[in-house]
């Protein structure tokens, strides 16, 4: 249960999610894209984009390995389903799939089970997938979870290339070392409140109190 | 006389045209039973379609609508208790089993006597039973089938791999397994008289588990599911013709037959591919 959190996250904000297990990061993520029912409060998703939600998912894990062989080209595909054609992919369609896939750096993996794919592979292509649904907020659960070294860099790297690209991020995370200069903003989570919302710190865990205002664009992503 | 003297009688054709089409479009479906680990549902399906024709018989009606009703109502049934109560799935299924067989057996016992004759033809299919009016339904709910997995075959996917992820997405998830529990009821309907209730699930599961031991892809097993699907339809109904056995069982039989030799080559590639791996590294 969430108490009282009250934020906004603006559209190109970068925000890191941190607080420790417990804290209600991981249930403030799911509240906003409803896979927690709210028992009161509202969440808002601001107009300002095509897609249908706006705002994507990208899970700390893969769905269970798939009984039926699926191709990371189909999963990554799953993406398109927030909009409302039918009949499979149209050729503009598996062009976008491709091109997420490609944004991720799997075109060679693109016919593999997606199974097979190693941790960090893994990772981008879940993100590929939420790219495919053109959202303009991406919401990541803990996406350096469990990743060795080099998978560490290669998802940070592409993250950093997202923010370029101009996305909106929330990052669900423990620690921000390994995300150095991806965020335009902190907030911290203690017993289900919020402990601290601005601006990163250099000695974020020296835990001031310090709260910093932001300036509100004219373009809003999301309001609780 | 040649071996293909069975194409000139014209039950024999409707029987090949039933089966073709039930062996072509039982795997569409049965491979989101297969990925939502639901395999049984067909099978639960099929035995509250036995009470539909023990209304329809004994109400005078044609059963194969009769069915048609009863499996509807069966599948709903089936998802409203798996999403809405407490029961498990497969407590679920296994209500509508009994009740289903049970009710179907004292309806039909009500009206002919004995329900083992009238019934036998409905459980394990028939090759002189499907008629005319059998064969234009089967052939309108095959089309309904193959339209409605097309449609929203990406959807079905999205829900069936990761239901998480289809919510956040937007999608409609009841509507979407009731989606799936009505194709169920619908195949099971279309594979009635060919295959029969009891072991139509069969002709849903199995070939995709047969091309899902050497696709590459979801689109490649549905796609091979399918074709072993009709070949297995096919060459079981010609079978049960010249050994005169119910169609149903020789139909599951040869798609089993097919299931078999195709692990054994998989087992077989596999192994030389290994080999070949092996003697790369020496």
């Amino acid at each position: 249960m969430l108490h009282e959190i009250t934020l906004e996250i603006n559209h190109g904000e970068t925000v890191a999610l941190l607080g420790a297990n417990g804290s209600g990061k991981s249930t403030l993520l799911q509240a906003l894209v409803d896979l927690i029912p709210l028992s009161s409060g509202l969440v808002k998703i601001c107009a300002g984009h095509d897609s249908q939600s706006g705002i994507a998912l990208v899970p700390q894990f893969a769905p269970p390995t798939s009984l039926i062989p699926l191709t990371v080209f189909e999963l990554v595909s799953a993406g398109l389903t927030n909009r409302s054609s039918y009949w499979g992919a149209s050729r503009l369609e598996r062009k976008q799939v491709f091109e997420a896939i490609d944004s991720v750096g799997l075109s060679k993996q693109q016919r593999y089970k997606y199974s097979s794919l190693s941790g960090g592979q893994l990772r981008r292509a879940l993100i590929a997938r939420a790219l495919v649904s053109q959202a303009d907020l991406l919401l990541l659960d803990e996406p350096l979870a469990g990743l060795d070294r080099e998978s560490v860099i290669s998802v940070v790297i592409l993250l950093k290339e997202l923010k370029q690209a101009g996305y909106s991020m929330v990052v669900v995370s423990h620690e921000l070392s390994d995300l150095d200069g991806l965020f335009t903003r902190v907030i911290e989570l203690e017993n289900r409140k919020i402990k601290y919302d601005g601006i990163p710190l250099d000695r974020h865990h020296q835990h001031t109190d310090q709260h910093h205002q932001h300036p509100n664009s004219d373009q809003a992503g999301i309001a609780i | 006389m040649s071996v293909l003297d069975f194409l000139d009688y014209q039950f024999m054709q409707f029987a090949l045209l039933a089966a073709s089409i039930v062996g072509l479009t039982a795997p569409l479906v049965g491979i989101f039973l297969v990925q939502r680990r639901l395999a049984l549902l067909g099978d639960g399906i099929g035995h509250i379609a036995l009470t539909g024709i023990g209304i329809a018989v004994l109400t005078g009606q044609a059963p194969i609508w009769g069915a048609l009703v009863a499996a509807l109502c069966g599948a709903i049934l089936v998802e409203y208790l798996r999403a809405k109560s407490k029961i498990a799935g497969d407590t679920a299924l296994s209500i509508i089993f009994y009740g289903g067989i049970a009710g179907g057996v004292l309806l039909t016992s009500i009206r002919t006597g004995s329900a083992g004759s009238t019934l036998s033809s409905y459980l394990f299919g028939s090759l002189t039973t499907v008629s005319q009016s059998d064969l234009i339904a089967v052939v309108l709910l095959g089309l309904g089938i193959a339209f409605t997995v097309a449609m929203f075959g990406r959807q079905l996917l999205a829900v069936s791999v990761d239901p998480e992820h289809a919510h956040v997405q937007g999608l409609r998830l009841n509507f979407l397994s009731g989606l799936i529990a009505t194709l169920s009821a619908v195949t099971v309907t279309v594979g009635m008289r060919a295959v029969g209730l009891l072991l139509v699930s069969a002709i849903m599961i199995i070939p995709v588990v047969s091309a899902q031991q050497f696709a590459k892809s979801f689109r490649q097993t549905a796609i091979a599911g399918s074709i072993i699907g009709w070949v297995s339809a096919i060459i079981g109904l010609v079978f049960s013709y010249y050994i005169d056995v119910p169609p149903g069982s020789s139909i599951v039989l040869t798609a089993l037959g097919i299931f078999t030799i195709i692990a054994i080559l998989v087992f077989i590639l596999n192994l030389i591919q290994r080999k070949k791996v092996t003697d790369g590294f020496a």
